[in-house]
């Protein structure tokens, strides 16, 4: 078998084994590809609670979803309100309603009636350490019934003859804010406009795609009936799937637009430059092979593939043409062309082009993003496969010289008078770019960093505004943070708690935070115990005479006598609480379960008086820690950020070793280039007030690794070769500049920031190109 | 012994004899109820008209004192207290219990707030609790005039009786009816006299007002500043 032959077969054979591969892993009903933005965040393994606050706000709340439906009269929202819930309990719906009932509302006073005996508010708590507290505790009873809600307390005095459940029920706050229950649903009305609120749970993982288009067409469903039957009703609907599924959309129309239009572009460049349809379907292999190179790579790799991945991966393919192009120049202008020869003759400088280009990507791999690294792992595959393709199979696909090679390109030839002009009015030329460093030097001064995870989300902002509205109306509150407490145990866990809720609330004349303290629902078994014996403390006979006096009845006093015989019910407790189905449905997310050997809670905080205290209040205890999200994720990022501009400094540094020893006292002009275009980047981003984020300096590297290729293939080029080698750069940069463009137009914040700087990297890096032929005599 | 047995038999006889009059006062009221809501409900378009003369309808404030009677059917004797209610133009009503022991009550559409001679306060926001809303708008639809308030809750009820009318409020929400089984306002001038307010528990509140005369705005104010309820 001849070597072309062979070559021919291990390239067929290579590209046979990596569709196969990727058909089989993405139609396997595990694969699933990620859209959780929170997923590209830095992983902070020493930080136990920023990966618990991320499983949080990432895992089991993606699944809740709000409903709201608004309309002008009380019997159409009745109708529809019904109509939505009959929808959504068909077995085809993606929901899991909470509805409102009245059992619910007797169901948790049931749950904890047993109970109120054992388990006080501070206020009767001092009420009963008191003096007297048995005259004091009439007086209040008295005070109760005297009042004017007593319609609402006095309904359970035969089972609750010291009133105590009210007070109890109030300090856990069960109602559902603004709302109130009417007929069976939680509504509102808001001048001529009425609001029903239904809350529930989404079925199966919210960032599926399968899930997502079922919750989606289950809404829709809802839409068409109440089209069907008249209904002027508007629903709205707020969900983190809601958030997803945009991101997904978003994402699937910027592959589309920005693979197809880099496409579309390259070819466009090609057939401009090169003149034949033939280079086209010869890059088309190299492309497609680097593509599904990396993608097959990142497969095997990574658990999980995060969308972005996927976008990243359309734009390599500007990236993965590069080498061909420089071949296909050379082709293209060469009127004595022997494929191998040539071949072997660039085969040096495209090796290290490779090993610069690597190095950029692989140290994007170094950098603290997980959706990063498998960037860099599907760039740096993806480059390696392109280019090994693109070394067996171009010179057997161009063996034969190109008919036009004597009519030289328009490209070339307009390139040819540029470099002419460059090299001989060096001044001139040196002036204009010194001119436009000086430029962009003027934007450093309006460059401002932004480590805010806010620069690098994209969020729709009409769902934000819908998620606004319905908690608005709701006067559902939301939260500034959030305290994560542990203990060793369940009981311990509650304590903690309630110390906390002690020393942050509810032991204070103005409290620190307000906030949903699981303790206030389910106190720990040493509160009700101390409690219990609280009110056994008490001189029975004495309070039945207060009572006596209020009035109460025989039967009421049976009732009192009986409280104090009634055993200590172990039964109010964690594990029970957490199993009473339904009725605390939605308090029950902010208990974790037990993580690393310690149960977690969450405070969900939905108010911070004072911050300066809350931290050193926090400071000084060792079960609670508080995590803002934003806050936190921003020192992450501000700290990584210093990571990834010393590793910055690092690689540069690398390359411009390995171009000390390839190239000695020339080095510095072979590296000058790409270390402008990354100042002039950086001046761009500037003027343009636009911050510079993690994402950039990211970017960056990679404009490291196309850069310096620009400049080693010039340098590299032979005098009578210089116009084919820049007109491959060119070339080069052009796809590379059309495909890192479009992706600055992408809808998500961080391809935008990558795009960015990368286009604007690659345009300088090839504008200052023609500096790494300083040195030599042309 | 012999002192315990005594507190027993004196427990006996409150309880057996309390209880019996409270029982019969309450079925006689409970009758009336059923009776004014056996009428049927004033229809809607007509309800100014029919409750002309009756309600008035302009929002000017008042003050007058007031006796409440509440009977718990689970207690052996009535909770009788007394004191001021002032009705302000800004559509508020505010109780000042003055016996047997002094509370204010300040009853606003969306909030009652209760101030004790301590000074401690608590607020109820009665958009949690449609039985308290449904009371609030009784309370202010009656005394400002405001009939689309009430029929918005209630289905009205009217008897003509000679030398007085009465007017049943009968909860349209059910939930509703679950706590307050309805209200009777009854009266022999242009303003209500007597509010009765059965609950579904089978007790019974009374307020009799006596003694009615027009406030102006500055008396509003220095009840305002005196009672301190927004400190």
């Amino acid at each position: 078998m001849s070597n072309n032959n062979r070559a021919v077969l291990i390239c067929v054979l290579l590209l046979i084994a990596l569709v196969s591969f990727v058909f089989v892993k993405t139609s396997s009903s595990e694969f699933r590809l990620e859209t959780d933005i929170l997923f590209l965040l830095p992983a902070d393994e020493k930080n136990r609670e920023i990966s618990i606050a991320r499983k949080l706000l990432s895992g089991e709340s993606g699944g809740v979803v709000q409903f709201l439906l608004s309309t002008d009269n009380y019997i159409t929202l009745k109708e529809s309100y019904r109509a939505f819930v009959d929808q959504c309990e068909s077995p085809n719906s993606a929901f899991d309603l909470f509805l409102p009932n009245r059992n619910t509302i007797d169901g948790i006073s049931s749950y904890y009636l047993p109970f109120i005996y054992q388990w006080f508010t501070e206020d009767k708590r001092e009420l009963l350490k008191g003096i007297s507290p048995e005259s004091e505790l009439a007086r209040l009873i008295q005070k109760q019934l005297y009042s004017d809600t007593s319609m609402l307390t006095s309904r359970f005095l035969d089972r609750d003859p010291l009133l105590f459940g009210p007070d109890l029920l109030q300090q856990g706050d069960f109602s559902p804010g603004e709302l109130q229950f009417k007929e069976g649903m939680l509504v509102r009305q808001v001048d001529d406009k009425w609001f029903g609120f239904i809350s529930g749970k989404i079925k199966g993982n919210p960032y599926r795609e399968d899930v997502q288009e079922k919750a989606e067409n289950t809404v829709l469903e809802c839409l068409k009936i109440f089209q069907k039957k008249g209904y002027k009703v508007q629903l709205d609907w707020s969900s983190p799937l809601k958030y997803a599924s945009s991101i997904r959309s978003s994402i699937k129309k910027d592959v589309r637009i920005i693979g197809g239009g880099s496409m579309i572009g390259i070819v466009a460049l090609i057939l401009l430059a090169l003149g034949s349809i033939r280079y086209l379907w010869v890059a088309m292999i190299p492309i497609i092979t680097g593509v599904l190179g990396g993608f097959s790579v990142c497969l095997l790799v990574f658990p999980e593939l995060h969308v972005i991945t996927v976008v990243f991966g359309a734009s390599l393919v500007g990236v993965c043409i590069d080498y061909c192009l420089h071949y296909f120049s050379y082709h293209r202008s060469s009127e004595q062309w022997l494929a191998a020869q040539s071949m072997r003759n660039l085969l040096p400088t495209m090796l290290f082009g490779v090993f610069t280009t690597v190095l950029g990507y692989a140290a994007i791999g170094l950098s603290p993003l997980a959706g990063l690294r498998q960037l860099s792992v599907f760039a740096c595959s993806g480059v390696c496969f392109a280019f090994l393709v693109t070394y067996l199979l171009s010179p057997v696909l161009l063996n034969k010289p190109n008919r036009y090679s004597a009519v030289p390109s328009m490209l070339f030839l307009l390139l040819e008078n540029y470099l002419k002009n460059v090299f001989r009015k060096k001044i001139i030329f040196a002036f204009i770019g010194l001119i436009i460093l000086v430029m962009c030097l003027l934007g450093l001064l309006h460059i401002h960093v932004d480590d805010s995870p806010k620069a690098l989300n994209s969020l729709p902002s009409h769902l934000a505004s819908e998620e606004s509205e319905i908690n608005d109306i709701t006067g559902i509150k939301r939260e500034t943070g959030m305290i994560i407490v542990n203990g060793i145990s369940h009981e311990k866990l509650l304590q903690n708690l309630e110390r906390l809720d002690s020393l942050l609330f509810s032991a204070l004349d103005i409290p620190i935070v307000n906030g949903i303290f699981l303790n206030r629902y389910i106190p720990s078994q040493k509160t009700q115990r101390q409690d219990y014996q609280l009110l056994r403390n008490l001189n029975q006979s004495v309070l039945v005479s207060r009572l006596i006096e209020i009035g109460f009845s025989q039967k009421l006093l049976d009732s009192v006598n009986a409280m104090f015989e009634l055993p200590y019910n172990e039964n109010l407790s964690l594990d029970n609480w957490i199993n009473k189905d339904h009725l605390f449905d939605g308090l029950k997310q902010n208990y974790l379960g037990k993580l690393e050997g310690r149960h977690l809670a969450i405070v969900p905080l939905t108010k911070i008086i004072d911050q300066q205290e809350l931290d050193a209040k926090l400071g000084d205890i060792d079960y609670a820690s508080l995590y803002r999200p934003i806050r936190e994720i921003t020192r992450v990022l501000s700290q990584y950020r210093l990571s990834v501009t010393y590793l910055l400094v690092l690689a540069f540094s690398f390359v411009l070793l390995a171009l000390v020893v390839r190239y000695k006292k020339r080095a510095l002009y072979v590296f000058l280039p790409t270390l402008l275009a990354c100042v002039c980047a950086v001046g761009i981003l500037g003027w343009f007030r636009i911050p510079l984020t993690l994402i950039h300096l990211i970017g960056f590297l990679l404009v490291l690794g196309l850069g310096v290729d620009y400049s080693i293939f010039l340098a590299d080029s032979s005098p009578s070769h210089i116009t084919v080698s820049y007109g491959a750069i060119t070339l080069s940069a052009l796809t590379t500049a059309l495909s890192f463009g479009l992706l600055g137009l992408s809808s998500q914040a961080v391809l935008q920031a990558l795009g960015m700087t990368t286009f604007l990297g690659t345009l300088f890096a090839w504008l200052y190109a023609p500096l790494s032929r300083f040195g030599i005599t042309e | 012994m012999i002192t315990k047995l005594k507190t027993l038999i004196l427990i006996a006889s409150l309880w057996g004899g309390a209880v019996r009059v409270n029982a019969d006062k309450l079925e006689q009221h409970y009758a009336l109820l059923n009776h004014l809501f056996a009428e049927p409900a004033l229809n809607k378009n007509n309800l100014k008209s029919e409750l002309e003369g009756i309600i008035q309808d302009n929002n000017v404030g008042f003050f007058a004192d007031y006796e409440e009677t509440k009977i718990i059917t689970l207690l052996t004797k009535p909770l009788i207290s007394s004191g001021q209610l002032w009705f302000l133009s800004s559509s508020q009503v505010i109780k000042v219990q003055l016996k047997p022991f002094v509370i204010y009550t300040k009853i606003s559409n969306n909030t009652i707030v209760q101030l004790d001679d301590l000074g401690k306060k608590e607020i109820i926001s009665v958009r949690r609790y449609g039985a308290l809303k449904a009371f609030t708008s009784a309370f202010i639809g009656l005394f400002s005039g405001d009939i689309d308030k009430l029929n918005k809750h209630y289905t009205i009820h009217k008897k003509k009786e000679p030398r007085m009318w009465r007017v049943g409020l009968k909860p349209k929400d059910k939930t509703i009816r679950e706590l307050l089984k309805g209200i009777i306002v009854s009266g022999s001038s242009r303003s209500p006299e007597t509010v009765q307010i059965f609950h579904s528990s089978g007790d019974l509140t009374s307020l009799k007002i006596t003694n009615r005369r027009s406030i102006n705005e500055s008396e509003e104010r220095k009840l305002i500043l005196d009672l301190r309820f927004e400190q």
